[in-house]
């Protein structure tokens, strides 16, 4: 009887220890999952939403798939031992139909990556601040006002106002000028009053984006 | 010649009993919440009322409250069905599937779903839209801009990539008819119709403005599409004439049908029924 009790515990240490040891695996393996933030334009119904999930489920061992369709925010994880480079996750997006703005990774290590980075840091005292007119619609129009001034290497910050069309932004004028700015923000299909968008830029951009074009100086 | 007065007068009566036929117009009704649904297409299968729930990956049955009677579960981002009386057609955006489906009672779940079988060379690429007429099936090839229609005998393709009459940019939904072929080309923002071989016939509502024509129903006078970014529905009569706009209630609508004479639309991001009634109008 005294025996059989000794066996009976050691075989509860024993399972006891197996499922320490699973969990211990599961966390681990758990935690091995690089996270995935990207934000994209043009994305405006569950046809391009679920597209976009699609595409990506060509990527073995995607989880956690969330999407946005309203703010385009769009995240994932992905097994850290694949190592899904920046350019993979951008080239995906484009190949779904879509266009990423911004793109981060979280990775399993801790490390993050941006699709901007490469950035030159800024002086603060070096900054200037300035307001120009963009035009624009909704929130989609915010984002790509935003990051096609904040791209630029000389450029703070930048906020753009759907009312008021104006984008507000603060640069580096030994980096970078506003007319740089201006250009590029006319590049991701926004007129200002100085660059005008390309037209097929402009007729490029998703229908709740078209804006009233504005009158070139 | 007495009777023949009698005649004549009893038949310029009853003309002029019969009173000329006044024009109708959709009018709101009233909306019914869909706990717990997020709608892409609507079918009447009999005289059940089933929605694909694409977020919720399956098919429900609801009744006129919206409650759910009935579920098949565990499908892959369904999206437009159509149905006849045995039948649920189902196309399947996730696994690229198409298929329709039957009760049964040796089945799990009560239903046995049968994927059609379109040709190893014709592989789909997130199909938006299943429609059955007929013995005629159609189904909208989102990815690959095209429009596959079996005639019973044989299936064709047409549509590519593109802006021009005939081309795709992204088709979500499809009908059948008669004689023709609708499609919703959703963000090329119009409706085109084309002929049982693929021929362009002509498009309808590309002087609307729409942003992303999803959902489309055809009736014997009119058809009706959803403006899922406007959110309203266009009422067009077959020559692409605008006869009314809908507004009030919807919000995001993905698709339409009409059940004993009402009109339904659902709303896919509120989780909504939109109910109209055609009630006759002056002049």
């Amino acid at each position: 009887m005294k025996w059989a009790t000794k066996k009976e515990k050691m075989k509860r240490t024993y399972i006891i220890l197996t499922i320490t040891l699973l969990s211990t695996i599961a966390v681990a393996a758990q935690k091995e999952m690089d996270a995935f933030k990207v934000q994209v334009d043009g994305l405006g119904c569950p046809f391009c939403a679920y597209g976009l999930e699609k595409k990506f489920k060509e990527f073995k061992g995607i989880k956690k798939v969330k999407i946005d369709i309203e703010t385009g925010d769009f995240s994932f994880s992905f097994p850290a031992e694949k190592a899904l480079s920046m350019e993979a996750v951008i080239k995906q997006v484009e190949k779904a139909g879509y266009t990423p703005i911004t793109a981060k990774i979280i990775r399993a290590n801790g490390t993050v990556e941006n699709s901007e980075d490469g950035k030159v840091a800024l002086d603060p005292n070096k900054l200037e601040s300035t307001e120009i007119i963009v035009a624009g619609n909704c929130d989609l129009c915010k984002a790509r006002i935003e990051n096609a001034a904040e791209r630029l290497n000389g450029v703070g910050e930048a906020s753009w106002n759907a009312d008021s069309k104006l984008l507000s932004l603060n640069f580096d004028p030994d980096k970078t000028s506003l007319e740089n700015i201006e250009k590029s923000v006319a590049n991701s299909g926004h007129d200002t009053h100085s660059h005008k968008a390309k037209d097929q830029l402009y007729d490029k951009l998703p229908q709740c984006c078209h804006y009233e074009r504005l009158k070139t100086k | 010649m007495g009777k023949i007065r009698i005649a004549v007068i009893f038949v310029l009566f009853l003309f002029s009993c019969q009173e000329k036929e006044k024009p109708k117009a959709w009018t709101y009704q009233k909306t019914i919440a869909l706990d717990g649904i997020n709608p892409i297409g609507i079918a009447l299968k009999g005289k059940e009322l089933w929605l694909s729930d694409g977020d919720h990956n399956r098919l429900v049955a609801i009744d006129q409250n919206g409650k759910i009677l009935k579920s098949i579960d565990s499908l892959d981002r369904p999206m437009h069905i159509d149905a006849n009386e045995r039948y649920l057609f189902l196309a399947e955006y996730g696994n690229d599937r198409v298929s329709n489906i039957e009760e049964d009672e040796t089945q799990g779940n009560g239903y046995k779903l049968t994927p059609f079988w379109i040709g190893a060379q014709d592989s789909l690429d997130a199909p938006a839209s299943v429609a059955y007429y007929d013995a005629e099936l159609a189904i909208a090839d989102f990815y690959n801009n095209r429009i596959l229609f079996d005639n019973g005998k044989d299936w064709i393709t047409f549509g590519k990539e593109g802006k021009q009459a005939g081309e795709f940019y992204y088709p979500t939904d499809v009908q059948i008819t008669k004689d023709y072929i609708w499609v919703a080309d959703a963000y090329n923002n119009r409706i085109q119709v084309f002929d049982k071989k693929g021929k362009f016939v002509k498009m309808l509502g590309q002087d609307q403005k729409m942003n992303a024509a999803t959902g489309l129903l055809v009736t014997g006078q009119e058809v009706l599409i959803t403006d899922f970014e406007h959110k309203r529905v266009l009422v067009f009569d077959h020559d692409g004439q605008l006869k009314q706009e809908l507004k009030k209630g919807i919000d995001k609508a993905t698709d339409l049908l009409i059940k004993d004479g009402i009109l339904h639309i659902i709303n896919y991001r509120k989780g909504e029924l939109v109910l109209y009634n055609a009630e006759e109008i002056e002049g």
